[in-house]
């Protein structure tokens, strides 16, 4: 069975201090606020009801995959089940809380929950940003593995994901047309590494540098191209360390599938063309991490 | 009117010919297309030269123009002389050093030394740089001026330069469709202001950023995108104060009766869309 996915649908990250996090969001990087409670504040970046969800519930941290019909969520839990992973589901109460009609999840190796929703909420007002960061979408998520093997077979075999690219062991997993919508990155860690967002441009890219620096937010890697995916990117550090990247020209196409995957060298030019400089392990390759 | 079609090269002095060397190959990227008795000269796309260091003073600088196909040389000799300009004729030896059949030499209203050139030399060969720093060509440069509307005048009037746009007091503009082969920055002497490479694309200002700060070089301005010409941009330092620039993706402005010349700030955001500020002497202070 090949499993179709529509979209990455969101995030949830774990932070101590919500009121923190919904300024670096919001203000800062350009997100939406969409909803807050006690533990949850919710962000739009797209016409997704919310595509980043920050949370001190202690609900765990996880990211979602969309499923066009109920039936594949049976035909998900099947094949995680065969492949030796223990999905379950969620009851209405948190689906709900997810804004889905119906959730299932599953563990990763590296600790992350996986949930698979059906009928995620989608809004009828358009996203409009704080400020004009030019963000167009959720574009990807990057996952450290201190187990990457492990965790290339469950994306892979277990979700049904497929390599387009390897730089060093570091995997681009596709669920579309566009080069990918999740990255692991081996590394000394376990969990969510960071989330990429959708830019209009190159302009925006460049403009949201110099707004960074200004506002005195680190800069952790780029302005740069990754050349496996040709994506431009900015990548600045928010709440709880999550790396949060603004993105534009990310390679898509059927072209990429019938290409397959390529293998990048375990340098940290596999993970920038423009040799901007970085300290994160993850990208600079050479088993560094 | 004289017809100008295009900047052609620069010659710049130098105390340190080994030094400047080193650094338009290495660091700039061009390629050594002749060494001459105390004089280097470089390539940086198809034609001959676009830029000579030369053993002297370094604020010994001058820019070439080719002159319009039906222009005569001796023609704009007299316009210039009429003006008031000392124009003198470049000698056999000197017009051989330049790979130009005939030139004169004056200088514009603020004292900068130009020459008008007839046939520079093409050549067959193509420029190859020792690095791969995507240089198309030596495209256009920025000059000094101690009153800007006087020589604005002179580029605008006596020659056929139009203006573009402006950015404060100083005028960008073009001599052919190229949103500008000159630019004129109010400063307190005359000189070249600055010096202009074309690169292939964002790839390689971005590639270049990092060798140039890699290689302890300051990098003055950007990398940004100008608002005027649509450019993307890089500025850094070179040898004995010159600063020089790689941009990609100027504007051409095909239109000509229809394009309407804007007046930008002279502050950052009339010289960068993105948000980057200039660390450029006449980049920040206009005044003269």
């Amino acid at each position: 069975m090949t499993v179709c996915y529509r979209d990455l649908r969101y995030l949830r990250v774990e932070v101590d201090d919500l009121d923190a996090a919904t300024r670096f969001a919001s203000e800062l990087f350009g997100l939406q606020p969409a909803g807050r409670d006690d533990s949850h504040a919710m962000f739009r970046s797209d016409s997704r009801n919310y595509a980043i969800c920050f949370s001190h519930a202690g609900d765990g941290e996880a990211v979602a995959l969309t499923v066009a019909e109920a039936a594949d969520l049976d035909d998900l839990e099947e094949r995680l089940k065969a492949a030796g992973y223990s999905p379950y589901r969620l009851d209405a109460a948190k689906a709900a809380g997810r804004q889905a009609k119906e959730v299932l999840a599953v563990t990763a190796p590296n600790g992350v929950t996986v949930e698979i929703v059906w009928r995620p909420l989608t809004s009828g007002w358009r996203y409009h940003g704080p400020r004009d960061a030019g963000i167009v979408g959720l574009q990807a998520v990057s996952l450290a593995s201190a187990d990457i093997a492990a965790d290339e077979a469950f994306w892979t075999r277990g979700l049904g994901l497929t390599v387009t690219d390897w730089a060093g062991d570091a995997a681009y997993l596709a669920l579309d047309e566009a080069h990918h919508r999740v990255a692991l990155y081996p590394s000394k860690r376990d969990g969510i590494l960071g989330a990429t967002w959708a830019v209009e441009s190159k302009d925006n890219i460049m403009a949201n540098w110099y707004l960074l620096q200004k506002s005195q937010a680190p800069i952790v890697a780029g302005p740069g191209r990754q050349p496996t995916s040709n994506a431009i990117f900015v990548t600045t550090r928010g709440p709880r360390g999550l790396l949060m990247s603004y993105a534009a020209e990310i390679d898509a196409g059927p072209y990429i599938a019938a290409r397959g995957p390529r293998q990048f060298p375990d340098i940290a030019a596999s993970h920038c063309a423009w040799g901007s400089p970085t300290e994160q392990p993850e990208f600079l390759g050479g088993c560094r991490s | 009117m004289i017809e100008l079609n295009d900047v052609v090269y620069c010659r710049l002095g130098t105390a340190d010919l080994a030094g400047a060397e080193w650094y338009a190959v290495n660091i700039l990227g061009l390629e050594i297309a002749e060494r001459g008795r105390g004089a280097t000269y470089f390539k940086s796309d198809h034609r001959a030269h676009t830029l000579c260091y030369f053993e002297g003073d370094p604020e010994d600088q001058t820019t070439g123009f080719e002159l319009g196909r039906k222009e005569d040389l001796q023609a704009a000799g007299a316009v210039l002389e009429k003006l008031g300009h000392a124009v003198r004729y470049g000698s056999k030896e000197e017009c051989a050093a330049r790979h130009v059949r005939e030139f004169i030499r004056f200088n514009d209203p603020s004292g900068n030394t130009i020459e008008f050139v007839v046939r520079p030399e093409t050549t067959s060969q193509h420029y190859h740089g020792t690095r791969d720093a995507g240089i198309t060509g030596f495209s256009h440069v920025g000059l000094c001026t101690t009153d800007p509307s006087k020589d604005e005048m002179f580029w605008t009037t006596v020659c056929n330069a139009r203006v573009s746009d402006r950015i404060g007091d100083a005028a960008l503009m073009r001599l052919g469709t190229i949103h500008h082969s000159i630019a004129l920055f109010p400063f307190h002497k005359a000189g070249i202001q600055h010096i202009n490479h074309q690169v292939g694309g964002t790839d390689d200002i971005q590639r270049s950023y990092s060798l140039v700060r890699d290689n302890q070089v300051k990098v003055t301005f950007g990398p940004g995108r100008h608002p005027t010409s649509s450019a993307e941009f890089l500025y850094f330092n070179g040898p004995e104060g010159m600063t020089f620039e790689y941009s990609t993706g100027v504007l051409e402005i095909h239109d000509e009766p229809a394009w309407r010349d804007r007046q930008f700030h002279f502050a950052p955001r009339g010289f960068c869309y993105w948000g980057a500020a200039p660390q450029i002497a006449a980049f920040k202070d206009g005044s003269v």
